[in-house]
């Protein structure tokens, strides 16, 4: 924002600092060299949307072309909104301050679904037709990516196109394409879209495909608009992780962010498979970066930013293969330089003495663990794989080093759980606070505290829980009552997720294109901002359903038929639906399934290719 | 970078380093808090060896001599910091500006010969903008300052009303009919128990001015600029 023209109105918003832009190591262009500009929105605050390491990657890849300008753009905050809308400002990109609208391409990641309104905010603020199709030639490209898009149909009526997977290179095909067709003159829209879907991979265009739904509501079909639109949009991997580009220079935010740190991203996918887990599954086949890279980026990025805090970045960061050998090293250089290093994702069973104290090594932190469920039966259910022994050893070690509070995560409402279930969280609970006590050297100066935070399992495509029914809302309040009642320590600390926004995050998440009516009703009455709590308005969502003809319960409480056509078999995520059915199969029977390393399941990943992958 | 080991670097004892900067422009949306931690990152960056303190989250000391609110650029901040060995002043004043942007600019850098506790007033030149602002609001300005100026003034212990007459050291007040700016020269107050916010001079100025207005903030209409150009010691001399 251009703060000469607008400084009066950011004297008087909570963290101006959010709309200035002008941060050390934004990139600026010559505009003349320019043939594409690419408004990358994050669609929720500049704090959030700043730590996100997509973005950084993404924002650092198209402006490695020389041709491609990638700018920055955020959601404002509601009061900013106001000022914006009460004296017609549009909305402009972080960089060149230039208006949104005025550009080629606009991006959004949609990494969560309850920013789906803020997209339609963001839209709205930026003078652009909300809906794909009232959109001229004139109008930029929508194009959407991140998490959400591997079922994209809630907000299938907003975006162009999609771009399924990892958009390292399927972005710059993008551009490259708009930028050819925009020169040899045959670009319009609807051509370039058509493109794109048909020349390029990995690029879903909604408008492409006809839904057909049977009287009961489920689909019938999806039809593509001829023989070259794909059946299925298979999603896009990069080829060599290890090389791929990383940014070493990024932008460095003035303003505090959530993340603020230096983030090295260690690995993709996960072997785990925890059968809740959307990305242990779509983020598949698991491929590492080396030691050398990783302690390579690590320097060049202390010394690009200064900032003294590294995070190993990954979906479980003990289960890095070169885990020692990086972490000595890392520790190693960074004591001199007091540089601290975290390890968030740690998994309970691979924690151990050494690692916790290169953790500690400069900066202490607190540790955090995720056993999911309260008993062994669930814990096998899910496939998590941890077992009570686990835990209990991984708390020794931390209470033996002077630790005095440990964090538990846990869900409840998943397939197959029973009331004993839910008790065993407080069972187990208190068998951490137990354990203290029975660590000979135990720090006495404080009690123990355990602090066990409570999430509503929220059925997602692309897992082996993705035909299961979400808890309804009493049977959720219900057991989160139960398992109060059950705590009676005063030493464990009990926090749960609101049950009404896990119920509407589980409508939007199996969705199909008839919810995009619903989410515009719900932007036009007022919803923006839903991932926050205060502005999270659950009334107005359901009479919104309500009006629109949405049943909520078609999509969060009803158990899918395994062969429905679902909204997200469109997309090709690598991982076969035989295979989820299979994983659901030995979840019923509490059967845990053997890591991507201890014996492959020929989930179907491994088709996807991917130089270095853990799989045949 | 830093070759230096953190043992190393307690066997020799750091010396003080002052560094002066402005911080303008969108830089005047930055908090104190958010600042430092910038100002530690591009000391870092600069390669120059500081002094860590000890304990459990070893961190660079730094001190600034008068925090800068929200809203208000400078063009005279001053940081100390304590650092080990022998300091090329210009290199490190270069290194510095080539890893900021211009908004946080870095001007020199030299041993400090005098405590920051001696500075007792600052200097601001505070511009306010408006079409409304007519012939005789100069003279408006500087009369109202005759007489005591009551203004709820936020402290630890509540609002307090309280005359900022007295945190006044100097004021004189210029109208400039063709730009249809008001310019304000003042030096306020800036000791740590009387600390006077710029910002209650503006009060004052919409009281006897009418500008800028605090409720129509329409882009190109009426709008003001509060500038530091100076920290000065209880005599009146300028502060370095």
């Amino acid at each position: 924002m251009d703060y000469k023209k607008y400084s009066q109105i950011l004297k008087h918003v909570t963290k101006p600092g959010r709309y200035t832009g002008g941060e050390i190591g934004q990139v600026i262009k010559n505009k003349d060299d320019i043939r594409c500009r690419f408004a990358f929105c994050f669609p929720d605050t500049y704090e959030i949307g700043m730590s996100n390491l997509g973005v950084r990657i993404l924002y650092g890849v198209l402006n490695e072309m020389p041709d491609v300008w990638c700018e920055r753009v955020y959601a404002p905050w509601t009061d900013m909104g106001e000022y914006m809308r009460k004296y017609s400002i549009s909305l402009t990109a972080h960089e060149s301050v230039d208006n949104v609208a005025d550009f080629d391409i606009v991006g959004f990641t949609l990494q969560y679904e309850l920013c789906y309104t803020n997209v339609l905010y963001i839209l709205d603020l930026a003078g652009i037709p909300l809906l794909a199709s009232e959109r001229s030639d004139d109008c930029p490209i929508i194009i959407g990516g991140g998490p959400c898009t591997y079922n994209a149909e809630p907000v299938a009526d907003f975006f162009d196109i999609f771009s399924i997977g990892e958009g390292e290179e399927a972005l710059p095909e993008l551009c490259r394409l708009y930028i050819k067709m925009k020169s040899d003159g045959t670009y319009t829209r609807s051509k370039f879209l058509y493109e794109a879907a048909t020349t390029l991979e990995g690029f879903y265009v909604p408008s492409l495909y006809k839904v057909e739904y049977k009287a009961d509501g489920t689909i019938k079909s999806y039809i593509p608009a001829d023989e070259k639109v794909p059946a299925k949009v298979r999603k896009r991997i990069v080829d060599d992780f290890d090389t791929s580009y990383y940014p070493t220079k990024p932008i460095m935010p003035f303003i505090e962010t959530v993340h603020d740190r230096i983030m090295l991203e260690v690995y993709r996918g996960c072997i785990r498979g925890c059968r809740f887990c959307q990305a242990g599954m779509v983020y598949r086949p698991v491929r590492n970066r080396t030691v050398a890279t990783l302690c390579r980026q690590a320097k060049e990025l202390y010394e690009n930013t200064g900032c003294d805090e590294i995070s190993l970045t990954s979906l479980s960061i003990s289960d890095y293969t070169d885990i020692n050998e990086l972490t000595n090293t890392l520790v190693e250089w960074s004591d001199a330089n007091i540089v601290s290093l975290s390890l968030p994702s740690l998994r309970a069973d691979s924690f151990t003495k050494e690692l916790m104290d290169k953790v500690s090594s400069v900066r202490t932190s607190g540790l955090t663990f995720a056993p999911e469920a309260g008993t062994q039966r669930l814990r096998d259910a899910i496939n998590k794989n941890v077992c009570e022994e686990d835990l209990m050893r991984a708390v020794r070690v931390a209470f033996e080093a002077g630790k005095n509070s440990v964090k538990l995560y846990f869900m409840i409402g998943l397939p197959t759980e029973t009331d004993e279930d839910i008790i065993g969280i407080a069972k187990l609970a208190k068998a951490v606070i137990d354990e203290y006590y029975k660590t000979p050297g135990r720090n006495k100066k404080r009690p123990p505290q355990v602090t066990i935070s409570v999430a509503c399992f929220v059925p997602k495509p692309f897992t082996p829980f993705q035909w299961e029914a979400q808890n309804t809302r009493e049977e959720l309040a219900r057991k989160q009552r139960l398992l109060g009642e059950h705590i009676t320590d005063n030493r464990i600390r009990y926090t749960f997720h609101d049950s009404r926004i896990s119920h509407i995050e589980a409508v939007l998440a199996r969705g199909d294109r008839r919810l995009s009516a619903a989410i515009l009703e719900a932007y036009r009455r007022g919803s923006c901002f839903d991932a926050w709590d205060e502005h999270f308005d659950y009334d107005r969502w359901l009479s919104v359903f309500a009006d629109t003809g949405i049943d909520v319960a078609f999509y969060a409480n009803r158990e899918f038929g395994e062969d429905e056509v679902l909204p997200w078999d469109i997309i090709d995520c690598g991982v076969k639906k035989e295979f989820l059915i299979c994983e659901r199969r030995r979840a019923y029977e509490s059967k845990p399934s053997p890591n991507c390393r201890e014996g492959c399941l020929g989930c179907g990943a491994n088709s996807l290719g991917g130089k270095g992958r853990c799989c045949p | 970078m830093n070759e230096i080991s953190l043992n190393e670097k307690k066997v020799k004892t750091p010396s003080p380093l002052r560094i002066r900067f402005l911080k303008t422009g969108s830089l005047q949306f930055i908090s104190h808090l958010d600042l430092m931690k910038t100002m530690t990152r591009l000391l870092i960056r600069s390669g120059l060896k500081m002094w860590y303190s000890e304990g459990f989250n070893p961190h660079p000391k730094l001190v600034f001599a008068l925090p800068l609110s929200v809203g208000v650029e400078s063009v005279c901040e001053l940081l100390d910091v304590r650092v080990y060995g022998d300091i090329d002043y210009e290199n490190l004043i270069r290194r510095l500006n080539e890893s900021s942007t211009p908004e946080l600019k870095f001007i020199e850098a030299y041993v400090p010969k005098r405590k920051f506790k001696e500075i007792a007033y600052a200097r601001y030149k505070i511009t306010v903008y408006s079409q409304n602002l007519t012939e005789g609001c100069a003279d408006a300005v500087t009369k109202l300052f005759r007489s005591p100026i009551i203004v709820s003034k936020r402290k630890k212990s509540g609002d307090h009303d309280t005359d900022i007459v007295p945190f006044v050291r100097s004021l004189s007040a210029k109208f400039d009919a063709g730009a249809h700016e008001l310019c304000v020269n003042t030096v306020l107050s800036a000791s740590p128990d009387n600390y006077l916010n710029p910002e209650y001079i503006v009060e004052a100025i919409r009281r006897a001015t009418g500008a800028p207005s605090d409720e129509d903030f329409t882009p190109g209409g009426d709008s003001y600029r509060i500038l530091r150009t100076e920290m000065l010691d209880s005599k009146g001399q300028m502060f370095k």
